[in-house]
């Protein structure tokens, strides 16, 4: 290497460095460090997770024991269920995603690092709220599923406000993520990576990104609308005033069984990476398993109501949810058989990797069978909330996920610490967990059937499931001290083991063309790419390849001065721009500091000082989605003539663009779920609005809504002057539409306050205020965007073809026009259906 | 630095993705509608109307099923003559193998949707009578 390509190294490696010291430890907004810790904290949790089970084995170990009580027990297979599910599974399978999405692809870094250091503290909190509850001694105790009524004001102590707050946070934090993801995947792959290249590991993910979005979005909603109810004294699960139990079971669900999937997938993602590695050979049957992930994403939404069998629904809708749940049994059966037929016929090298992976087979192929057994209605009615249950979905996800995960771990330890696991270790450690396994689970089958329930602190020995208890107790110790085993020798070997080298194992996906450990900065220039499997398929110097080698080239250890990666476009990966990425920062600390705050001024019941601090956080996160890029311009200039790429832009070339995208889709499920919610209480109510309350004064609210539907149009002729170039009646016209959103608040705020009954009246004034507040504050961010794009427009002089100015106006104009479809649809349905239905 | 190839046939990148994912979106279209028909329409008793010996709820049912197994049929056909004349032009238009994967990968992926969309509309005709 020459001196000016050592210095040039030398700048990049500092520009993509966090700054040390524990203030540097918490501005880091790198991938693989943030991923890393994501990781290891949903780890922590886990191992957490294991001690509580094993208090419960314990205490079933024996009939009519004494070790727990029936409210301790209940506790702790709530936060047991709780920890794995919110805090373990999700958390984990999105630093892995964090950490290795980008190294699949060829990228240098996620698509909004700031987002990610926001979600890791914000998850951090989250967990941390739910386990406070243990130091006031008041641990929830409603199930992970914290069904209505028992969830509720009457029935549940304030550990369920712990629960809650920290399960809003944690969920915030897994959209987050989850959107990033999706972001990186759709822009930032390496050139070349059309969407026939795309690893197998990384369509799992963009699918479970997408997944994430739609389904945590209303288990959030759900949760916010719980805590109202429980803090605030709303109606909306209290069926004595118009509530409906039921609600929450449909909110809960449709995000809950996506989420078996959304922690199966990725678990498919790395059994599909790591096959090929110890098969020798490429994936059998692409195309098939790409259908079946993506069927699997479409198709999950399709079966909630299967966990409400017993609930007392029509039969009707329950036949089309059994059907959706056969076919997508076909969908995951489909994988299976890929899996089988690339390891057929291939010398695949036994090491631990591969272990885990043949577990996996025999335990999640038990459980999917027993998924088809308790999709049928008429075997659910006897299984329902048996031990049958909890052995079938422990099947599905330590079998279907947390093997492929541990596998994950000791295939991917060389390239993250650069050191070799221990073979005898780690195969002892799998032999425990995969005995340890069975022997808990398979008895809860028979247990199951001979009609113990879930749930249930004891047992009477007359029932004769006490030898099958103690062999599942047993079990649970012996898979306890398998995962220990497994994750010591991890630890240990990342610490201690021998050198691993750059590729162990030959594998074929892009992570392994680089050092192990990664540098700092991952990619020394973009890779480009022509095959699935680019290491064993390298690309070649000729045909259009040389184009993108060229780009490649000019890329090398550039840009220097600040930190950027190659867009590309979604479907052929050519080259459309370089992405500015911001570096370190404490602000995302200090924002989720803040939130946190508002959780604990709201637990302790000091509801203003909560709003306050809500309010501090929102102005945070607008000032730093203000944050202007900073690039030195020398470099900059240079850089823009020699690729002949912007290095700022806009529209479907900007991850901004598709940051606004991403929010609008998160607020449309919100409201979608809102609106659901509206009719679901409408449906199980005789009259409406309930209990005699007067009906929605139409003329009094027709005048903010006009006002809000003027501001529409305004915005839409707004759009023809920017588009030609007109500053100064753009300037004016959106002027006009921000004074039609603040005239919009005026007047909806006088509306409500005026209202002749209150948000606490019955389930109907509730859903009536939540709507209208929904409204309220989208057309108020809608309102601060469109003011905030327009002082920039007064400010900078420059044109308003420049990039900054033409995202600032799109990204603006997008969230605006949705507040107004916000708006209309609220008044359709506040208003105008209380007339009509 | 880099630029677009010459080539004959390029279908619009909404007809690509319609080729992609239409399936999959008439899915979406198909249960929320049949959820909401089956759940909305047998509670609130709209089943107990008869029509030529149907129920009001089986006849919407039909109907919106039918309504969503057309745009899927069509995104499977779309796909497939896409992708038909892709293979023909390959090697005019080496620059877009991405899009033309859309259209080859799409058909049959949509050719699933439709197959899901009619079991998942097979129950109804037990239940032409009433919830």
């Amino acid at each position: 290497m020459n001196p000016v390509d050592g210095q040039l190294e030398q700048r990049f490696t500092e520009t993509w460095q966090s700054p040390s010291g524990p203030a540097g430890w918490i501005a880091a907004v790198n991938n693989r460090p943030l991923g890393v810790r994501y990781m290891l904290t949903a780890l922590g949790f886990f191992f957490v997770g294991i001690i509580l089970a094993l208090f419960m084995r314990t205490q079933l170990a024996v009939p009519d024991n004494t070790f727990l009580g029936p409210d301790a027990y209940n506790q702790i297979f709530t936060m047991h269920g709780s920890t794995m599910l919110y805090l373990f599974a999700v958390p984990f399978i999105e630093g892995v995603g964090l950490y290795f999405v980008p190294l699949l692809i060829g990228s240098q870094d996620i698509g909004f690092p700031r987002l990610t250091s926001f979600g890791y503290w914000l998850y951090l909190f989250g967990g941390l709220t739910m386990y406070a509850s243990f130091l006031f001694g008041q641990v929830p105790d409603a199930g992970w599923t914290a069904y209505t009524p028992l969830s509720g004001p009457k029935f549940s102590g304030p550990g369920l406000d712990f629960w809650l707050l920290g399960l809003s946070m944690i969920e915030i934090a897994g959209i987050g993520a989850a959107l990033e993801i999706v972001v990186t995947i759709l822009k930032f792959r390496a050139p070349g990576m059309a969407i026939q290249h795309i690893p197998l590991f990384i369509w799992s993910y963009l699918v479970v990104g997408i997944m994430i979005i739609f389904a945590f979005t209303p288990l959030l909603l759900a949760s916010l609308l719980l805590e109202m109810d429980r803090s605030l004294g709303t109606r909306f699960f209290d069926t004595a005033l118009g509530g409906s139990s039921l609600l929450w079971q449909h909110l809960f669900w449709f995000f809950g069984h996506p989420e078996v999937y959304i922690i199966f997938l990725p678990a498919t993602g790395i059994i599909s990476t790591i096959i090929p590695v110890f098969a020798r050979r490429r994936m059998v049957a692409y195309e098939l398993v790409v259908a079946a992930v993506v069927i699997v994403g479409f198709v999950s939404f399709g079966l909630w109501t299967h966990h409400m069998f017993t609930a007392g629904l029509p039969d009707l809708p329950m036949m089309f949810f059994m059907a959706a749940s056969f076919m997508i049994a076909l969908a995951s059966g489909a994988q299976i058989f890929a899996w089988i037929a690339t390891l057929w016929g291939s010398r695949p090298r036994y090491s631990v990797p591969m272990l885990y992976i043949l577990g996996f087979f025999f335990i999640f192929v038990n459980g999917g069978l027993t998924g088809v057994m308790v999709a049928t209605m008429p075997f659910d009615w006897q299984v329902h909330d048996t031990n049958f249950v909890v052995a079938h979905f422990h099947h599905v996800l330590i079998g279907g996920a947390v093997l492929p995960f541990f596998g994950g771990m000791y295939h991917w330890l060389p390239k993250v610490s650069g050191r070799m696991f221990n073979k005898i270790w780690g195969g002892i450690g799998f032999g425990a967990i995969f005995i340890g396994f069975n022997l808990t689970f398979m008895p809860m089958y028979i247990i199951g059937l001979l009609g113990m329930r879930r749930r249930v602190y004891t047992f009477p020995e007359d029932l004769g499931v006490g030898t099958l208890n103690l062999i599942s107790t047993i079990g649970a110790y012996v898979l306890a001290l398998g995962f220990t085993i497994a994750l010591l020798s991890l630890f240990w070997s990342a610490w201690r083991g021998r050198p691993a080298g750059g590729d162990p194992w030959g594998g074929g996906t892009l992570e392994w063309s680089i050092a192990s450990p990664p540098p700092t900065y991952g990619y020394r220039r973009p890779p480009v790419v022509q095959d699935r499997y680019p290491v064993w398929n390298p690309v070649s110097q000729e045909g259009r390849n040389s184009e993108l080698n060229a780009v490649a080239e000019i890329l090398e250890f550039r840009p220097s001065g600040w930190r950027a990666t190659l867009v590309t476009d979604v479907t052929n990966a050519r080259p459309q721009a370089l992405q500015y990425l911001p570096g370190s920062t404490i602000m995302p600390f200090m924002v989720s500091v803040v939130i946190l705050s508002a959780a604990v001024s709201f637990l302790a019941k000091s509801f203003i000082l909560a709003g306050l601090m809500a309010g501090v956080a929102i102005a945070m996160i607008g000032r730093w989605m203000c944050l202007e890029p900073e690039i030195p311009p020398e470099e900059a200039e240079e850089l823009a003539a020699r690729l002949n790429l912007p290095l700022l832009s806009s529209g479907t070339k900007a991850a901004g663009w598709w940051g606004t995208i991403g929010m609008i889709a998160i607020l449309f499920t919100v409201l979608g779920a809102l609106i659901y919610a509206y009719f679901y209480l409408r449906l199980y109510s005789s009259e409406w609005p309930q209990a005699g309350l007067a009906k929605p004064r139409i003329l009094e609210s027709l005048f903010p809504f006009a006002i809000l539907a003027v501001g529409g149009i305004v915005q839409a002729a707004n759009s023809r002057f920017w588009r030609r170039g007109l500053r100064r009646p753009l300037l004016l016209g959106m002027s006009g539409a921000v004074l039609s959103g603040i005239g919009f608040a005026g007047g909806e705020l006088w509306v409500l306050i005026n209202t002749p009954f209150g948000p606490t009246a019955n389930a109907y004034a509730s859903i009536f205020f939540t709507l209208n507040g929904f409204a309220l504050l989208t057309v108020l961010v809608g309102t601060a965007m469109l003011a905030g794009t327009l002082i920039r427009l007064k400010r900078l002089s420059e044109p308003l073809e420049t990039p900054r100015l033409q995202l600032w106006l799109q990204n603006s104009e997008m969230f605006w026009f949705f507040a107004v479809a916000t708006g209309m649809l609220v008044f359709l349905v506040t208003y105008l259906m209380p007339y009509i239905l | 630095m880099y630029s677009e190839a010459v080539h004959t046939f390029r279908p619009g990148t909404w007809r690509r993705w319609f080729a992609f994912v239409g399936g999959g979106i008439a899915w979406t279209f198909h249960l929320l509608a049949i959820y909401a028909i089956g759940e909305f329409g047998c509670v609130s008793g709209f089943d107990e109307k008869m029509y030529s010996g149907i129920s009001g709820v089986a006849w919407l049912l039909i109907l919106v099923s039918g309504l969503s197994i057309i745009p899927a049929i069509g995104a499977t056909f779309v796909g497939y003559v896409d992708a038909r004349r892709d293979r023909r032009q390959a090697e005019h238009s080496p620059n877009n193998e991405g899009e033309r994967y859309l259209s080859s990968f799409g058909w049959p992926l949509n050719a699933l949707f439709v197959l899901i969309i009619f079991v998942e509309s097979l129950p109804v005709f037990a239940y032409l009578g009433g919830c």
